[in-house]
């Protein structure tokens, strides 16, 4: 499967500091690419960097195969649609109005608009006035416009930030429907776990400028090496023990339990032999899968945000 | 999907402004300009008739540096706010360059300023004709004063314009074309090299009616119009258009 947006070594400084730091960015064609990281993690300069709205300090991007620059960026960003932060509209003119402009700024068929507004349940609403819209209004009459054209490509950042709940709900059914439906390729970008792990088939987590994981999202999954919880009759002499015959162990501050670091038969067998022989009972045994949050913990070092 | 370009985005441009009565800002600013100087014309003495035309210019040119930098200013301002409120900006920028963007915007706002500085070049023609004025020796008196303060105008509308694209508060460029005003406005009463500094002081400087006492009387009369020095305005506006344009496509990114 070829690459919808690869990025080599893409870097920008903003006054000698580095914002973003040689991403290497490979976005899947008809996937969901799920772009994690908390805030401020530098989600929003790279996808504005992708557009051309931020110029790159460093670095090449490449978008449906062609390399982008300044002769070629618009007639490639013309395949393709934007929702950059907070939605963007002429709040004196009607939804429909403010896709017309759209459609003139980017030669689009004005046809297109009714099946626009259809993908995005806006058919009702359309000749209201869009400063009368709610944020979830206006979020999906950004899509709509991102969807004029027949875009290849959407990006969207943060398109739930604000949202109620149902518009959450919403706006993440309209966008798992576009590449089944379309053929879309998606960026998402968001700071919510939760919330690409239902949407994305593939996930990049950047984090201080840094892309610290790229993979489908099926081996973020896979990522969660378990654990096992023992709880012995003595737990200290038993950590004692182990940790002295050289197996990686800890001790749980709050419940005082065991913590080996593995999962695998041949060190839980060990452990229990070496107890057993000590005169120490095994109590309980248990298997901890760590949750994508404590992964996301555990790669960027920050609480992630439900 | 269709080939976009200029037209298109001019197209679009008008489309935005749809709503905003943006033709009532130069139109309401030209009553009040004709019923300030519709005085001065009704109140003129029939000895006074031969000079009218350099009685109206003088007249407008002190209205001009009065209403001119106000009107511009809430062009612009009406012009560039809905971007602004809106944030279009971003969505703009990936379908059209941020110097053409920048460019059509003031084409846009350049027309309501030429409706005005015609509108208002007919209005004394008009006012001639009815009061009786003797017309002028040569009718590029009127061609001058269009296009001095068209020009003059112009070069305030690209400074309104930046101020409104790159202020969140629109407030800040409405006050400098307030600043203007009467920044213009005292500038007539400086020495004219210092008068020369000032861009809303050149309503004055290309004013074609100029007026002096004599005993307890005013004189009315014609001055040469300074084609160098309008050469060479044009070529500052120009060359300050430019670096309007470069500060802008600096802080394009948004």
């Amino acid at each position: 499967m070829g690459m919808m947006i690869a990025t080599k070594s893409l870097t920008k400084q903003y006054g000698g500091k580095n914002v973003i730091k040689n991403l290497n960015l490979n976005v899947p064609e008809g996937s969901i690419y799920g772009f994690l990281g908390p805030n401020g993690a530098g989600k929003s300069t790279t996808m504005k960097m992708l557009l051309g709205l931020v110029k790159p300090s460093a670095g090449s991007i490449r978008i449906m195969g062609r390399e982008i620059s300044s002769s070629n960026r618009l007639d490639i960003l013309r395949q393709t649609g934007s929702l950059i932060e907070s939605p963007s509209y002429y709040g004196h003119l009607s939804g429909r109005e403010n896709l017309q402009i759209v459609c003139r700024l980017k030669g689009a068929d004005e046809k297109e608009i009714d099946h626009v507004l259809e993908i995005v349940r806006m058919k009702n609403q359309q000749e209201k006035k869009a400063k009368n819209y709610s944020l979830g209004m206006k979020q999906r009459l950004g899509l709509a416009a991102a969807l004029l054209g027949n875009p290849k490509l959407l990006l969207l950042d943060e398109p739930t930030n604000g949202l109620d709940p149902a518009g959450i709900q919403e706006m993440r059914e309209l966008i798992c429907s576009l590449p089944q439906q379309y053929g879309i390729t998606i960026l998402v970008s968001s700071h919510l776990l939760s919330e690409i792990d239902q949407m994305a088939t593939d996930v990049g987590i950047i984090n201080h400028g840094e892309l610290i994981f790229q993979a489908p999202l099926s081996s973020l999954h896979a990522h969660s090496r378990g654990k096992m919880k023992l709880i012995t009759t003595n737990n200290p002499e038993a950590y004692a023990l182990l940790k002295k015959a050289g197996i990686e162990i800890s001790l749980e501050p709050s419940s005082g339990a065991l913590i080996l670091d593995t999962t695998e038969d041949a060190r839980i067998l060990r452990c229990g032999r070496l107890l057993f022989e000590n005169h120490m009972g095994l109590l309980r045994l248990e298997e901890i899968n760590l949750s994508l949050e404590e992964i996301f913990l555990k790669l960027t070092g920050k609480q992630v945000s439900l | 999907m269709k080939k976009t370009g200029l037209a298109s985005f001019a197209k679009a441009e008008t489309y935005k402004c749809r709503y905003r009565m943006l033709w009532a800002v130069p139109l309401g600013f030209l009553v009040i300009l004709l019923l300030w100087n519709g005085r001065t014309f009704t109140t003129l003495a029939p000895s006074e008739r031969p000079m009218g035309y350099a009685i109206a210019l003088y007249s407008l040119t002190l209205t001009n540096a009065i209403i001119i930098p106000i009107m511009v200013a809430v062009i612009a301002s009406r012009l560039c706010d809905m971007e602004i409120k809106g944030n279009t900006l971003k969505l703009l920028f990936t379908l059209e360059r941020p110097g053409t963007f920048y460019v059509i915007k003031y084409l846009c706002g350049l027309k309501y300023l030429v409706f005005f500085t015609a509108e208002e070049t007919l209005a004394i023609l008009l006012a001639g004709k009815i009061f009786d004025f003797t017309f002028p020796e040569s009718s590029s008196i009127f061609w001058f004063h269009f296009l001095s303060v068209t020009a003059v105008g112009a070069a305030i509308l690209g400074i309104q314009q930046l101020l409104s694209l790159l202020c969140d508060n629109q407030i800040l460029p409405l006050i400098v074309g307030l600043g203007g005003t009467f920044l213009g406005f005292f500038s007539m009463f400086f020495p004219k090299n210092i008068n020369m500094l000032i861009l809303w002081g050149y309503f004055g400087i290309f004013s074609q009616g100029a007026v002096t006492s004599q005993g307890d009387s005013w004189v009315y009369y014609y001055t040469d119009f300074p084609i160098e020095l309008f050469l060479g305005f044009l070529a500052a506006t120009l060359l300050l258009f430019l670096t309007e344009l470069y500060i802008f496509k600096k802080k394009r990114e948004v």
